[in-house]
């Protein structure tokens, strides 16, 4: 390996690559417009209430129990071995206590293990601290790399930011899997990974700009490219391996935050590669 | 071996035995988030209410009377605290009856003692049952009959309703038996003259909570069972009659029973709420977590499931990736994941659910640093320099990366310790402190161990 002269033309590819993550960001968007996302009740307030059964019935026997309490739209899902969490959009306290008791009537071996009630207050509020904190931690993302390095640099390395979330929210959007509170912290974590790799790449550039004016821009980014790539390749793995290990063995609470990594970690090395990469090429060949 | 090294490794070792043995010493101090011990997370809202309109000290007063039921109900290590100008949070850990404590600290517990002017005749009649009929068309006669029932009874009330609005200070009150309804006079006596309260069954074995009242409230209690022998006493809690026993004698000394239809742990709880005083303003539940222990027990464990099975493929990737400096960086990471518990101890955080996810995270991001210092050494030997020099250079250009890097990445991690509240904010301490805990590890202790080997002449990089 470390014998090997690695020189790859990655750039030669920057435009079909460009054009992948532009379709999949239009698709993503597309996909957030017209068929949404599956907000948990930490955004939408209502009620969660997780059982327990020794015996556990069937989903659908389960929401014939309950369906003359709770309107349509109840979720009812299996979860882990033995139970049941079921989601309703009504927030108040009586509702919860309506659905425990209809059940205790019918299964004399249901357990509540935990439950959540999330008013419609503080479910807005949460919308907009995600909103607001995402924001900022761009804005002073953006600063710091205008500081350390310039505006352009800066610039190329938050489109890819854009462009990870976007594709993580999509993600979510195909699979309608549930988004809670803490799936902003891996949506900012995301961030945080896709970053520090094209950091690493551009820190690369800028260490070979005095070679701009001889080599040109697209033979100084492949060569950063190559320089950095078994370090890209190394990291992604050994981040790789304790998200998988979150996505098999984490269990159910943490499955959507593990999921939601895992997509950003594949979106965020393929941006810092060839987004970031590609777009400050573009960009400098305009010049 | 020259001064600085000699001063590195001192000061790895320091660290890491401090961290270990505080670690150790503290291991009670790492404090669990409700989702992993389970317990009940309750977020309280003041209502601002006509009535009782929410003033300034009205929060104070309020914390004052939570901390004083959930105390005298013993929940171990309650946090009781006020969140914005609004709100309040409650956080008991470990309790088995998440419904009671929710009844417990949300009720408002506001006891009046009012005269019963008049009353709204009868309860309702039970509901008709089909078992009870031959055929459909006599269930449903019998139906559409009860319900006529029930909108008269409601109409009684109405009555009420408007002798209630010709005398002063008086109030229309549901009995507990649906259809009842009282007009009640001016409030006699109130929770305010309460000095205890103790749940006690009465003499026929019903339970019930018995009352003492201070002097001011003997006085009124004994003049307004003096003027009312042979009349209603209605005993009110939250605007609901409990009770309206006839008075029989005029009572002197203090001492009242009230006895309705409480199981024993309700009149006990119901005791603590008299005693603790009445809540000065209405709440709401805004926010209401329950995990009961088995399910944070089953979090616990598949995180740290998770955890092994992502550490070990970490550390037989970097070793057979990069042999014994992968061993140096292992190293490095079992120093930061020591570092890491220190620190959470020591900044007394909560480790929650994603923040054990946040932690199993870093294990990944920490080897980075490594991968970055042994890349960049790597190209330095390539580039013919001597293993020492190579060591040095590899460090020096790899450390501002991965300052950079960091840095960065801490920005979001503070932003999610700025805005985000409970779980959320629990991952963005442990990814802070696990960003710090590596850049440590891959600059001081990589540096230190990797030091040593040169120092004996071994060729640490393959050309």
């Amino acid at each position: 390996m470390s014998m090997l002269r690695l020189d790859f033309d990655f750039m030669k590819i920057r435009k079909p690559a460009l054009t992948i993550s532009l379709v999949l960001v239009i698709a993503s968007i597309v996909l957030l417009l017209t068929r949404g996302l599956n907000l948990g009740i930490d955004f939408t307030g209502g009620n969660v209430i997780q059982v327990e059964f020794d015996n556990r019935p069937d989903v659908a026997n389960v929401r014939e129990v309950i369906s003359s309490i709770v309107a349509k739209g109840a979720m009812i899902q299996n979860f882990g071995e033995k139970g049941i969490i079921i989601r309703t959009n009504e927030d108040t306290e009586e509702s919860r206590e309506a659905v425990v008791k209809a059940l205790q009537k019918t299964y004399s071996d249901v357990k509540v293990t935990g439950f959540e009630k999330v008013g419609p207050v503080v479910g807005g509020e949460l919308r907009r601290q995600a909103i607001i904190g995402v924001s900022i931690a761009l804005v002073a993302i953006l600063i710091y790399i205008t500081l350390r390095f310039q505006f352009r640099f800066a610039v190329v390395s938050v489109v890819p930011l854009v462009h990870d979330v976007i594709i993580a929210l999509g993600f979510f959007s195909i699979t309608q899997m549930e988004i809670s509170s803490s799936f902003i912290a891996a949506i900012l974590t995301i961030v945080g990974y896709s970053l520090n790799n094209t950091i690493i790449i551009l820190d690369r550039v800028r260490e070979n700009w005095g070679t701009l004016s001889r080599d040109g821009i697209v033979n100084l980014v492949n060569k950063s490219l190559n320089q950095t790539l078994s370090r890209t390749i190394n990291t992604t793995l050994t981040t790789l391996f304790p998200v998988i290990a979150l996505c098999v063995w984490g269990g159910p609470v943490l499955a959507a935050f593990s999921y939601a990594m895992l997509v950003g970690i594949v979106a965020g090395t393929w941006s810092s590669m060839f987004v970031a990469t590609g777009l400050l090429c573009e960009w400098q060949g305009k010049k | 071996m020259n001064r600085t090294d000699k001063i590195r490794l001192i000061v790895v070792l320091l660290v890491v035995v401090g961290a270990l043995c505080f670690a150790w010493l503290e291991r009670d101090g790492l404090n669990l988030g409700l989702d992993l011990k389970g317990g009940a997370h309750i977020v309280l809202q003041a209502k601002d209410t006509p009535e009782n309109p929410l003033r300034d000290d009205s929060i104070d007063r309020l914390l004052a009377v939570l901390r004083n039921r959930i105390d005298q109900y013993g929940v171990a290590e309650p946090i009781i605290q006020k969140s914005g100008s609004d709100r309040i949070i409650v956080d008991l850990p470990g309790i088995q009856d998440p419904a009671a404590a929710l009844e417990l600290i949300g009720r408002t517990a506001q006891m009046d003692f009012r005269e019963v002017l008049d009353a709204s005749g009868r309860n309702v009649p039970v509901e008709p049952q089909r078992r009870n009929y031959d055929s459909d068309i006599q269930f449903v006669n019998a139906q559409e009959r009860w319900k006529e029932e029930v909108a008269k009874l409601s109409n009684a009330s109405a009555d009420l309703i408007v002798h209630a609005k010709e005398t002063e200070g008086s109030l229309v009150a549901p009995a507990e038996d649906p259809g009842v309804f009282y007009l009640l006079g001016p409030v006699v006596l109130s929770g305010k003259d309460l000095v205890n309260a103790e749940m006690a069954p009465d003499s026929l074995g019903r339970m019930g909570v018995s009352l003492e009242f201070n002097s001011e409230g003997a006085r009124l209690f004994e003049e307004a069972t003096a003027r009312m022998v042979g009349k209603q006493l209605a005993i009110v809690l939250d605007n609901v009659v409990i009770s309206a026993p006839v008075v029989q004698d005029r009572i002197s000394g203090g001492r009242a029973q009230i006895t309705g239809r409480f199981t024993a742990e309700e009149a006990g709880r119901l005791a603590i709420m008299l005693k603790a005083g009445a809540l000065p303003v209405a709440v709401e539940i805004a926010e209401n977590r329950s995990v009961g222990p088995s399910l944070g027990a089953d979090s616990i464990r598949q995180g740290l499931q998770a955890g092994m099975f992502g550490a070990v493929m970490v550390l037989v990737f970097m070793l057979i990736f990069y042999q014994f400096r992968g061993l140096a960086a292992d190293l490095a990471l079992a120093v930061t994941i020591v570092l890491i518990f220190a620190g959470l101890i020591a900044f007394n955080a909560t480790l929650t659910l994603p923040g054990i996810a946040g932690i199993i995270l870093t294990l990944g991001m920490a080897v980075d640093g490594n991968v970055l210092i042994y890349e960049r050494i790597r190209e330095e030997r390539n580039a013919g320099k001597t293993p020492m020099a190579s060591l040095d250079a590899g460090f020096r250009k790899a450390l501002v990366t991965i300052l950079d890097s960091n840095i960065t990445t801490l920005i979001a991690a503070l932003v999610l310790f700025y805005f985000g509240s409970g779980s959320v904010r629990g991952f963005g301490v442990t990814l802070s402190v696990g960003l710090v805990a590596s850049v440590f590890s891959n600059i001081v202790v990589t540096r230190a161990i990797l030091q040593l080997f040169v120092k004996r002449g071994k060729e640490i990089v393959k050309r």
